[in-house]
């Protein structure tokens, strides 16, 4: 296993030196680094991560549903560094009222459609996304499936088929 | 189906009837209509191992125009259900469709906002095959089945 | 006689109203959810200049069957035959990616055996996965030859699995701690007389298409995409070593018994479809020399981990025990209890890098699943890759990025 735990407690340190403000919690698990940064300063820390750190290879951006809590949605971002060998988490609250987040789409182009999906399934805005539209759901999809207070089985979208032809058609 | 219905059941109708209907189960022309897993058991049985070219059901047709039998195969999702409607009105008459699978049958385990319990909720089905996915033998046990249900048609006599 | 009379005087027409004499604008089609290219339902549309393509905007969702909204309402065992159905055609190394981020959540150690074993069946379904490309990929392009020939290497492979846990396809084969059941020697021997013709069978495929002036000339040169782009775009997988790019996680985050095989990661160079079929070819055999390998070493043992919230005791004691009964009961019925927190845990898939987010709020039911699916990230970049290109190129760069909608559009 290449990440050890003095690695990932370095990347941290790393990360609060150059922006203290942003990172507001931190922790290890199986070696690998879980940085909890403010929803305004993850451009700067994405930034610091692509362009001087070497992480050039988004995994993942996702976003978890905690309906209890003050600010409901915790955006995750899962970044890896394939010359370090490394992967980094981050984590950003946003609250249900103010549901936006700055995009990181034009920093790595493969994002994009991971964005596309966490709108589509919390309504989660990206701010300054190229194209922020629904894509697993049709355009015309009312509600946001994998929020809790979503029922599994829906608001009856899957039974309206109107466009069968009627009898007398 | 609609071939005239004036004359009444008798030898020569019964006659016709049956070579009509072996005409028709011999060359069953399936259009590809794959949705999601057990499109790969349906391709299976299109290969070298379990040839349905044998029962005449072999050439698949990429337009719904040129084909007479639609394997829905796969879940369908409320989503792609109007295309599948579509497809079905585009098809030519006599056409059949075979429900393969529990996703098309029945909706399978994805009891969720999206999937269409059933493919029978779109279009009328003729043969329903469960497993998941079926093994490419009970695929064509369902092509036989289909062919018999043929046989059984009645296109002169009344 | 009267002059001809025209229609329009010729000699009336000035500069300004001369009609063009080619009329040029772009053209939107449609290649609709419902097309004979073997990869399922995926729509694009196509801004076309001829037949050169300009951009093209995939649509997905047609799939979507809310397998992350399922994962939330049962316990972590129910969620295994449900990640067999996302990439459908490799179903083994899919269980493998789950298991392995629950186990790395509960922090479990998984017996030696069982490790060679989830190995061994996983480079077979990295053989059927890679099969099953080779002989779309072909169909597709119209070498429809290679396509009955890899199908009939494929079956070899699914009867070891329909032997060894009960189902060609969608098999739900490992368990959290360890795998379902052991392998007996009607595999064993099934897979040495695989093994035995199955060099020279890719040598066959390789006579046909390597050095086919058809196929290079379909495949060279089209869809490239450079290394860097192809990091940015969070390529994974033989897409992404097309490239010559060194990103396997075989080699980068060893896991199972990789380690303690002897095997190469090829490496294209130029980033096209040409070298990206080379890739998956030589993979291919270096599958074969592992499951080899792996045939020769594996070890005797247990399969499965004794943590006894995860074992279910053997059958026979669950007849005369009541402590063994009780067991089977609680684990079955109500499951085990996965501590608080959050990983996420990728595993090299045939198709890419097949990742689990995975939140626990201490509970037997996932709090949060979420499914990094290597075809949805490659379907962000079918833009990039195939514009300038024809449009009877499109198929071919479907088949190149190897998209399997089932875990596309989960």
């Amino acid at each position: 296993m290449s990440q050890t735990e003095q690695g990932a407690m370095e990347l941290i340190e790393k990360v609060k030196t150059a922006f203290p403000d942003h990172v507001v919690g931190h922790k290890v698990f199986a070696g690998e680094p879980y940085i909890q940064v403010r929803r305004e300063g993850i451009r700067d820390v994405c930034r610091l991560l692509k362009d001087d750190l070497d992480y050039d290879y988004p995994v993942e951006v996702t976003a978890v549903d905690y309906p209890g809590d003050a600010e409901r949605f915790e955006v995750i971002h899962v970044l890896f560094s394939i010359r370090h060998r490394r992967r980094v988490v981050l984590k950003s609250r946003v609250p249900e009222d103010d549901c936006a987040i700055d995009t990181v789409a034009d920093i790595w182009r493969g994002t994009n459609f991971m964005e596309r999906e966490t709108y589509d399934m919390y309504g989660i805005t990206f701010t300054g996304h190229p194209d922020l539209r629904r894509i697993l759901m049709t355009d015309d999809f009312e509600g946001w499936p994998l929020r809790k207070d979503f029922p599994i089985e829906g608001r009856g979208w899957r039974e309206n088929y109107d466009f069968l032809p009627q009898i007398g058609d | 189906m609609g071939l005239g219905r004036e004359f009444d059941s008798g030898v020569l109708t019964t006659t016709v009837d049956a070579a009509v209907n072996w005409a028709r189960k011999s060359a069953l022309w399936p259009m590809t209509f794959g949705l999601a897993c057990c499109a790969i058991e349906m391709i299976a049985t299109v290969a070298s191992r379990y040839d349905v070219d044998r029962f005449g059901a072999g050439v698949f047709r990429g337009s719904p125009r040129q084909s007479d039998l639609m394997i829905v195969a796969g879940t369908l999702t409320r989503k792609m259900a109007p295309v599948v409607r579509r497809i079905y009105d585009q098809m030519p008459e006599p056409r059949y469709v075979i429900a393969m699978g529990s996703c098309a049958t029945s909706g399978n385990v994805y009891n969720t906002y999206s999937v269409v319990q059933g493919v029978d909720q779109i279009v009328p089905v003729d043969v329903y095959i469960a497993g998941c996915p079926p093994r490419p033998e009970a695929l064509i046990d369902g092509i036989l089945m289909l062919q018999k249900k043929i046989m059984e048609q009645k296109v002169f006599a009344r | 006689m009267q002059a001809t009379e025209y229609l329009w005087d010729p000699e009336s027409v000035t500069e300004d109203e001369a009609l063009p004499l080619l009329r040029t604008e772009k053209l939107m089609l449609n290649m609709g959810p419902q097309h004979p290219a073997t990869h399922g339902v995926l729509q694009v549309i196509l801004e076309l200049e001829g037949e050169k393509i300009l951009k093209a905007t995939p649509h997905l969702g047609y799939l979507h069957r809310g397998t992350e909204k399922i994962a939330e309402q049962g316990s972590y065992q129910h969620v295994i035959p449900l990640t067999d159905r996302l990439d459908y055609v490799c179903a083994m190394a899919n269980n493998w990616a789950y298991v392995r981020a629950v186990e790395k959540l509960m922090q479990v150690q998984v017996p030696e055996r069982a490790e060679w074993l989830r190995t061994l069946v996983a480079e077979l379904a990295r053989i059927s996965g890679h099969l099953f490309w080779l002989g779309t990929q072909a169909l597709d392009i119209g070498a429809m030859t290679v396509f009955f020939y890899t199908f009939r290497e494929r079956e070899v492979i699914l009867d070891v699995f329909e032997r060894l846990c009960g189902a060609r396809l969608t098999n739900s084969y490992m368990r959290i701690g360890g795998v379902e059941r052991d392998i007996d020697d009607w595999c064993v021997d099934k897979l040495r007389n695989f093994l035995s013709t199955f060099q020279a069978r890719i040598d066959e495929y390789d006579t046909l298409l390597k050095e086919n002036r058809i196929w290079i000339r379909r495949t060279r040169d089209i869809a490239v995409i450079t290394a860097e782009d192809a990091v940015e775009y969070g390529l994974s997988g033989p897409t992404v070593r097309g490239s010559g790019v060194f990103y396997d996680l075989r080699k980068v985050e060893p896991y199972g018994v990789y380690e303690q095989l002897d095997f190469e990661v090829p490496l294209g160079k130029r980033g096209d479809t040409y070298d990206r079929y080379w890739v998956r070819v030589r993979e291919m055999e270096q599958s074969a020399h592992m499951v080899a390998q792996i045939l020769d070493h594996m070890p005797e043992g247990p399969i499965m981990t004794e943590d006894p919230k995860l074992k279910r005791p053997d059958k026979v004691l669950v007849n005369v025990s009541m402590e063994a009964m009780i067991q089977h009961f609680k684990v079955v019925c109500h499951g085990f209890d996965v501590p608080k927190g959050e990983v996420y845990c990728g595993t090299e898939c045939p198709k890419g890098e097949l990742g689990f987010y995975i939140v626990s709020d201490g509970t037997g039911t996932p709090y949060k699943l979420k499914i990094r699916a290597p075809s949805y990230v490659h379907l962000g970049a079918l833009d990039h890759m195939s514009r300038g290109y024809m449009i009877a190129d499109i198929v071919t760069v479907f088949g190149t990025y190897d998209v399997v909608m089932g875990e596309c559009d989960r």
